[in-house]
């Protein structure tokens, strides 16, 4: 099988796995609050629930900011913040060059993202931004492990392992492609598997074999980490922002009970 | 399983929050927040001035909107008293159980995972008074087996419509 319908395959695999995930945990949930808080108003017409726009700034300060972890920790706020913008980052770049490179290129014979300048800029962001969600990863593994012991749980370590396979497989891929591809024109723009590509060599690891082998486990690994996410505590990506606008950041409990209070007068 | 709850008396309650206090004394080790909230509200001017205060905090519903609005199924109920309960190492901080919950009682910890009212997990139910209940100096939080409550609601909603005196409570619990 061609590699690329072996990673087509899986993604759609995957696909279906995440949209079954997203819709239980993430649509139907909302749904039911959305029933829940109408069934209130009708049930008792003097407790109207508290029907609240998300805030920008509460987005900003929440999801981009994090300044509630910030207010927590520095350490923490950095460590988040480390592996927050690096999978953020990586993800636009890597949505980007599947979409205007291969796509583009396949289709269009547009050019800018596979042979042209855009392709060095892509490469660069991509290992840029991998090396900061491997740092921040390295970090919070080594915090769980050994100095955290009220969060040494399971749960948290085994997710975070698989993202950090996920990350340094990438940067193992793209090391094995370019030792067997050492005059690649953008081999200095990816900086991490550029300098891993002489050592490969130098341990005799390098060979069409080994590199497809590291390319089908990456790949099987990430579309893997994809289709968990809903599952896993990575589904707060998709509702921690919704619930922490929607409730103004905890706001709407005490607006709540006011309004309950207010019913009694 | 059991369903235990609360009952609250507004008339009797004098917004003293000694149960805001007692509450945050009883759970210290595990609370970073106000669990119990008080609210005190005044309406009008002199002299035609009403008051009402109100002691909140989960109600331990028998149908917990929290319970089914969480995401990571962090939330429970507990089998020997019906006490709904935060995982905390299942927890993501979210907060779509306040969203859902109709009293807005799951509150956001220093920790960035929601805590609740634990039903003074730690005092054996129908043994112990919980911590709220045991300070409160006019008796107006009551805990009990659900249909003690509803019992109880009943018999002061008629004592006081004998003294054509308005009657209202909080349960938390619909009547089945």
């Amino acid at each position: 099988m061609d590699k690329f319908t072996y990673f087509w395959s899986l993604i759609i695999v995957a696909s279906t796995l995440f949209m079954i995930g997203a819709y239980k945990n993430v649509f139907l949930k909302i749904y039911y609050i959305v029933w829940v808080n109408r069934r209130v108003q009708e049930v008792n017409g003097a407790i109207d629930p508290v029907v609240t726009m998300p805030e920008v700034s509460t987005i900003i300060n929440e999801a981009v900011m994090q300044n509630r972890i910030k207010n927590r920790s520095t350490f923490l706020w950095s460590r988040h913040s480390l592996i927050f913008f690096g999978f953020m980052v990586l993800f636009f770049f890597d949505c980007i060059y599947t979409v205007f490179g291969h796509y583009m290129h396949h289709y269009l014979h547009y050019e800018y993202f596979i042979s042209g300048p855009g392709r060095a800029f892509l490469k660069f962001c991509m290992e840029l931004s991998g090396a900061v969600l491997l740092l921040g990863l390295t970090a919070g593994l080594i915090h769980r492990i050994i100095f955290a012991k009220q969060e040494r749980t399971l749960i948290d370590i085994k997710l975070i392992v698989l993202l950090w396979v996920v990350t340094l497989t990438g940067f193992l891929t793209e090391a094995f492609r370019l030792s067997i591809e050492p005059n690649d024109p953008f081999i200095s723009y990816s900086f991490i598997g550029g300098n891993l590509a002489p050592v490969l060599q130098n341990l005799h690891l390098s060979g069409s074999n080994a590199a497809a082998a590291v390319w089908t486990f990456h790949a099987t690994v990430t579309v893997a980490f994809f289709a968990y996410i809903p599952f896993s505590k990575f589904v707060h990506i998709m509702v921690a922002p919704i619930g922490r606008s929607i409730t103004q950041n905890g706001n709407y409990g005490q607006m709540k009970r006011e309004r309950i209070t207010e019913g009694l007068l | 399983m059991s369903q235990y709850g609360f009952y609250f008396d507004k008339e009797k309650c004098i917004g003293c929050r000694a149960c805001e206090v007692a509450c945050q004394v009883w759970n210290n080790a595990v609370q970073t927040v106000k669990w119990r909230n008080v609210s005190c509200l005044t309406r009008g001017t002199y002299p035609e001035v009403t008051g009402v205060n109100a002691s909140l905090a989960c109600m331990h519903c028998a149908e917990a909107p929290c319970k089914k609005a969480c995401p990571r199924q962090a939330i429970s109920k507990e089998e020997d008293s019906g006490g709904v309960t935060v995982d905390q190492s299942r927890c993501v901080g979210c907060m779509l159980c306040l969203w859902a919950c109709p009293f807005g009682a799951p509150q956001m910890g220093v920790k960035g995972r929601m805590e609740k009212c634990t039903f003074c997990e730690e005092r054996p139910v129908g043994k112990i008074k919980r911590a709220c209940e045991e300070i409160c100096p006019q008796q107006a939080i009551v805990s009990g087996r659900i249909e003690d409550l509803v019992l109880r609601s009943k018999q002061v909603v008629a004592e006081r419509l004998s003294y054509d005196k308005q009657a209202e409570v909080i349960l938390g619990h619909e009547e089945k």
